[in-house]
């Protein structure tokens, strides 16, 4: 196997991002895990290099939208490196969700079946 | 003034009242002075032509046509016209119909001064508007023809009555279908505005509706996404014989999390259910004598995990036995509901909780340090399926607060917040305090 590849995930839930990473570490990949996007933009700060950011779209404090903004704008380079799902549990047509969509490079509903997620984690990170 | 749906909801009927919509008003006047000025000019030539030997006196009829002219053009420059052109209008009619009075007392025996007053007077009543004007007018035709028939008692005898009677009727149909449309005009604007009223009310309704449903969505997903990728991790550490799927501390661990997923979608279940109990009005709450102090400090015990995961510092301050007239589990809720959104809105800062005993009242106060509230939300954020804008991106159904102030009236209390953004905030309850045995 080549180098681990990292993930960083960006979620408020605390149970469901354990368990993302607990699953996605069980696969082989390196996961970072942060609370809200103040943490997240934080991390992404130490890290330098991530191959995949999942992102969820309401966090408190910070949106997902308005997350992805800020690393636009303070990590420009990063970003542009950085593959980016965006997930939510709300509806297609939530201003939420839609404010949210053009920022990612793909937008999904929040993984409920483990091989779901490593499907799509395996196709972002190949992509 | 309350707003015009809510006027028609207290049983009184919407009566248009006829008034001139001022911009409509005030072109019609105009084209009427420029079209009696205009008007009584052609006649003017026309009787010069046709009748050199009529009584015809200068400065009067000069002074008709400059009224009606410089009135016109005055409206155009000056505000005062502008505002008065209405008056103006009717100063040049009675000028006119006083002139042609006039003339007509000196030419009775002449059919064109006859024709050309009546059509005169005819044209100025059916440009009367409102009940007032239209007394004046007749009025003061009344006692001109008074005046003249003293002069010459045989007009009374040729045209003076059935013109009397032309000129009333005109003025008085006139007067009517101007009222009616000014008033159609003016009911269909409040028709229109009412219409637009609650249009935009039944599409903030169905907003607030969708916006609800997708936070709902969201709110039931995660803890049911939890516990599913839960199951398939167990599943999938059994399939896989992993000697720790089985150990003790993994298997606690799994069911703490699937409890506290399912105790999160029971939170939110029993919200929903609550508010379709307060739209229905059957909400019962026993009022007993109970220890407020004690149910807070039961809250703030079984809240302790949630305080500790959210990194907030509690500080508590709770009076022993402050005794309300109370349903415990109700309050309980308002208690859960308030530290519910201290920890949501102020992550990892510090909690306050404080019980103490008031005059009459028992106070409940529960404090943060997080990110406040916007003054212009301090209402809002107590209905249903409300949040402060600055609140949006907090999970929740915005009904915590709705219900939590539902249960707090219900017990003759208040509830309030007391807050500035980024300055934390401070939720009071007071509760009346149980009488005395």
């Amino acid at each position: 196997m080549t180098a681990q590849k990292t993930i960083v995930i960006v979620d408020d839930s605390y149970d469901l991002t354990r368990l993302y990473k607990d699953f996605l570490t069980d696969e082989g990949y390196t996961v970072h895990t942060a609370r809200g996007g103040l943490e997240g933009l934080e991390l992404l700060r130490k890290l330098r290099s991530v191959d995949l950011l999942i992102v969820d779209c309401l966090m408190p404090r910070m949106t997902g939208a308005n997350f992805l903004r800020e690393l636009n704008r303070q990590m420009p380079l990063l970003r542009k490196r950085t593959y980016v799902i965006g997930m939510s549990g709300l509806v297609r047509e939530s201003e939420d969700r839609m404010e949210m969509e053009p920022l990612v490079d793909q937008m999904v509903e929040k993984a409920s079946e483990l091989e779901t997620l490593l499907q799509l984690v395996r196709e972002s990170i190949s992509a | 003034m309350l707003p015009l749906w809510q006027r028609k909801g207290s049983g009184k009927k919407l009566k248009p009242t006829p008034i001139y919509l001022y911009s409509d008003n005030l072109r019609i006047m105009r084209i009427l002075l420029l079209a009696g000025g205009t008007t009584y000019l052609v006649w003017w030539g026309l009787c010069e032509l046709t009748l050199p030997e009529a009584f015809n006196p200068l400065g009067s009829r000069l002074a008709v046509c400059a009224l009606f002219f410089i009135s016109w053009f005055a409206s155009h420059h000056d505000d005062w016209a502008r505002r008065n052109v209405a008056k103006l209008f009717y100063a040049c009619g009675w000028v006119l119909t006083f002139h042609y009075f006039y003339l007509f007392g000196h030419n009775i025996n002449d059919p064109n001064w006859i024709v050309g007053s009546y059509i005169t007077v005819v044209a100025l009543c059916a440009c009367i508007n409102d009940s007032t004007s239209f007394v004046a007018y007749i009025g003061f035709v009344l006692a001109l023809s008074i005046g003249i028939s003293a002069i010459g008692p045989q007009l009374l005898k040729t045209v003076f009555l059935t013109g009397m009677i032309t000129i009333l009727t005109f003025a008085y149909f006139g007067m009517r279908a101007r009222v009616r449309l000014v008033a159609r005009v003016i009911s269909e604007v409040q028709k229109n505005e009412t219409n637009l009223a609650l249009l935009e009310m039944n599409e903030r309704a169905l907003r607030l509706r969708n916006e609800f449903i997708s936070v709902a969505s969201h709110e039931l997903k995660t803890p049911l996404t939890t516990i599913k990728i839960q199951t398939q991790m167990a599943r999938r550490s059994f399939k896989k014989g992993d000697p720790e799927a089985l150990s003790a501390e993994r298997t606690t661990q799994t069911i703490d999390l699937i409890e506290r997923q399912a105790d999160k979608l029971k939170e939110l279940i029993d919200s929903m259910l609550d508010i379709s109990r307060i739209a229905l009005g059957r909400v019962d709450m026993k009022l007993v004598p109970c220890d407020l102090s004690a149910v807070v400090e039961d809250v703030v015990s079984n809240f302790s995990e949630t305080l500790k995961m959210s990194g907030c510092p509690v500080n508590i301050h709770i009076a022993k036995n402050v005794m309300i007239e109370g349903d415990a589990p109700r309050i309980e809720q308002v208690v859960v509901n308030l530290l519910t959104n201290a920890v949501k809105y102020a992550e990892g800062k510090p909690v306050t909780i404080s019980v103490a005993a008031e005059d009459n009242d028992a106070v409940l106060t529960v404090e943060d340090e997080g990110m406040g509230i916007a003054p212009e939300d301090h209402e809002r954020i107590f209905k249903k399926f409300e949040r402060g804008s600055t609140l949006k991106n907090i999970s929740g159904f915005g009904l915590g607060l709705f219900v939590s102030r539902y249960i707090v009236d219900a017990h003759r209390g208040t509830i309030g917040v007391e807050s500035e953004l980024g300055k934390g905030s401070r939720f009071i309850v007071k509760l009346p305090k149980a009488r005395q045995a």
